[in-house]
């Protein structure tokens, strides 16, 4: 049956061939566009969390109705260390957030300070890694007399025309109400990918930053970066245990970072959901293809069909196989296409997309929505994504070859093998 | 000047030189921790002074708005003070409160000025003309209140002694400035208001 069934597909090769075709494009096309999509908001994701916010974050919960740099929690309410030996915690960082002017005598900004341990920050988001000239901060405060050490955002450093090396002074309302001014020096400038953060963020060492800002023993925020195997909110169960046992429960508040900026974790759903619509026309065009191929063969096959019948083939026999020559059509068409679009997913998963292609800034670099994107796309691939398109399609075709596979078996064998309709 | 705010309340010590109305110094001199901090200002624009890394800095247009010195004065106030009469024209009238008169200057903003406020109303003693109190209004509403009072001799001349600056959206926070000594007409070196003599007179005393 099935060797009936192939050889009536080689009967026709051109249309067996180009429908085949058809569906191998548009299976390639599914499996590279989810390679390509699940790569674009996985770094959009990674973007916000990898160099800022990281899993979740630790706040005084004034400082979550407003970020004042009055609204802080002492070292004590968070004890870092049993944080840390946590299964679910990966790594936590404390921080001290200030707002500042930054510059010299020709040109200044503000910018957004935050004090950090070098070594946690390091552990726990990317930052201290998306340094592009110089280097991160260094493990001690600054000595007596001696500038502050700080990293720049990309941005901003151009903005004040700042290289390595570039001493800068600070101004700063302290929370004693004070006026704090120090001299910093410029160790590192940073490419963190959030186009915010490039253009304000000033890091320097924490202890350097609760000087200058009157705060010596207070913090205005701990990030924990989570265990990647368990990244969601439910996993932050334990440390808010954790949390309530510790010195102050009722004062601070811990919250995974979709609860902190709902607005993009609604996003990236919305892309995820979104890009189905896609595929839908995707399966749509595909479905038809098979279709217009199927119901044309059986058209001109009355003839032979009524035949068929005539000579003793039951109806039911005559469509099965109508069936089994759609879905062996599907089938070869579908394996091309997972071969075809596997191969030019991993190649892009390997080496990456140049994005060059699409943008207008000539070295491939964009922006969407304050997420700087590097040149370079490296796609995703799971078998997930190459088997989905292949079964799907595959149903498809046995679906679209039922109709014209139920309507032959229906015919009149007289009328048909005398070529009347 | 004394600030209290619901987060902090502090007191600095300035020392101040002005030449005409572009010309502008302030240096403080205590607490210890921000001695030798100073505002410059002249035709060009506003400059803070860091002592501890002896760097100048221009405070760019777009914080003009911004705090001074963590008072309730801005930037602004520092940098636009002189224009009340070039952006405002004013209606004078007679006031009364309680049994008291005074003299009430209205003073509205020119169509085309760019003014952060829709009135300012100064109230003066009818017989010194010196101000009472100053209302500043956004639309109709009082959005800081300034009260000049403890009139005093300074230098050579009889002035409030003590200003207070009342934010209305914060009633118990107060910027409270208190003149202790002032002299007019005197010598003030040209080079007072360039980066060099601001050092000097920074690190003075």
């Amino acid at each position: 049956m099935l060797k009936l069934a192939l050889r009536n597909l080689s009967r026709n090769r051109w249309r067996s061939g180009l429908t085949a075709g058809g569906i191998a494009v548009a299976t390639a096309m599914l499996i590279w566009t989810e390679g390509m999509n699940e790569a674009f908001l996985s770094e959009m994701a990674s973007s916000v969390t990898a160099v800022e916010l990281a899993d979740a974050q630790i706040h005084a919960r004034d400082y979550v109705e407003e970020r004042s740099i009055f609204h802080t929690f002492g070292e004590d309410a968070v004890p870092l260390d049993r944080l840390r030996a946590l299964p679910a915690i990966d790594a936590a960082a404390p921080r001290v957030l200030l707002f500042g002017l930054i510059g010299n005598e020709q040109r200044s900004r503000v910018g957004r300070l935050t004090g950090v341990d070098p070594a946690m920050e390091l552990e726990t988001t990317r930052v201290a890694r998306s340094i592009t000239d110089g280097r991160w901060l260094a493990g001690r405060p600054a000595r007596d007399g001696e500038p502050r050490e700080c990293v720049l955002g990309r941005t901003l450093a151009g903005e004040l025309k700042a290289r390595v090396g570039s001493e800068l002074v600070l101004f700063l309302q302290a929370a004693d109400g004070s006026l704090g001014n120090d001299l910093l020096e410029v160790v590192g400038i940073a490419r963190t990918g959030n186009s915010m953060l490039d253009r304000a963020a000033i890091y320097l060492h924490i202890e350097d930053a609760q000087f200058l800002g009157a705060l010596e023993g207070k913090w205005h925020e701990v990030a924990l970066r989570l265990d990647p195997k368990t990244p969601g909110a439910e996993s932050l169960a334990p440390v808010k245990e954790l949390l309530d046992t510790a010195a102050a429960p009722d004062e601070i508040v811990l919250r995974h970072w979709s609860e902190i900026v709902p607005d993009l974790a609604d996003m990236i759903e919305l892309s995820k959901r979104s890009i189905w619509i896609l595929y839908g026309i995707l399966y749509f065009l595909a479905g038809l293809c098979i279709f217009n191929t199927q119901r044309m063969s059986a058209f001109e096959r009355r003839r032979e069909f009524g035949v068929l019948l005539a000579i003793g083939v039951t109806p039911r026999r005559m469509a099965g196989l109508i069936v089994l020559e759609t879905v062996s059509l599907a089938a070869i068409g579908g394996l091309a296409g997972v071969a075809l679009g596997s191969a030019i997913t991993w190649y892009h998963s390997a080496y990456g997309l140049n994005m060059g292609a699409f943008t207008s800034t000539g070295d491939g670099s964009f922006s969407y929505l304050g997420v700087d994107f590097a040149p370079r796309l490296y796609f995703r691939l799971t078998p997930r994504m190459a088997i989905m398109p292949w079964a799907t399609l595959f149903a498809l075709g046995s679906i679209c070859g039922l109709w014209p596979a139920l309507k032959s078996a229906r015919i009149d064998s007289v009328r048909a093998i005398a070529g009347r309709t | 000047m004394e600030v209290r705010t619901s987060d902090f309340s502090r007191t600095i010590e300035i020392e101040s030189w002005s030449v005409g109305d572009d010309l502008a110094l302030m240096v403080i001199r205590a607490p210890a921790r921000e001695a030798g901090t100073a505002t410059l200002r002249t035709e060009e624009g506003l400059w803070n002074y860091a002592p501890r890394a002896d760097r100048l800095m221009r405070i760019p247009p777009a914080l003009l708005s911004d705090s001074w010195m963590g008072s309730h004065f801005s930037n602004d106030d520092l940098m636009r003070e002189s224009e009340l009469d070039d952006d405002y024209g004013t209606v004078l009238d007679w006031h009364q409160e309680g049994d008291a008169r005074f003299l009430r200057a209205t003073m509205t903003p020119h169509a085309d000025a760019a003014v952060v406020y829709t009135s300012v109303v100064q109230l003066l003693e009818p017989d010194t003309w010196l101000p009472i109190r100053v209302d500043y209004y956004d639309d109709n509403e009082i959005v800081r209140r300034m009260h000049f009072s403890n009139v005093k001799a300074l230098g050579d001349r009889s002035l409030p002694s003590v200003l207070e600056l009342v934010p209305s959206d914060k009633p118990t926070e107060l910027t409270r400035v208190v003149y202790e000594e002032m002299e007019f007409d005197i010598e003030i070196d040209g080079n007072l208001f360039t980066p060099r003599g601001l050092r000097r007179a920074s690190r003075k005393r």
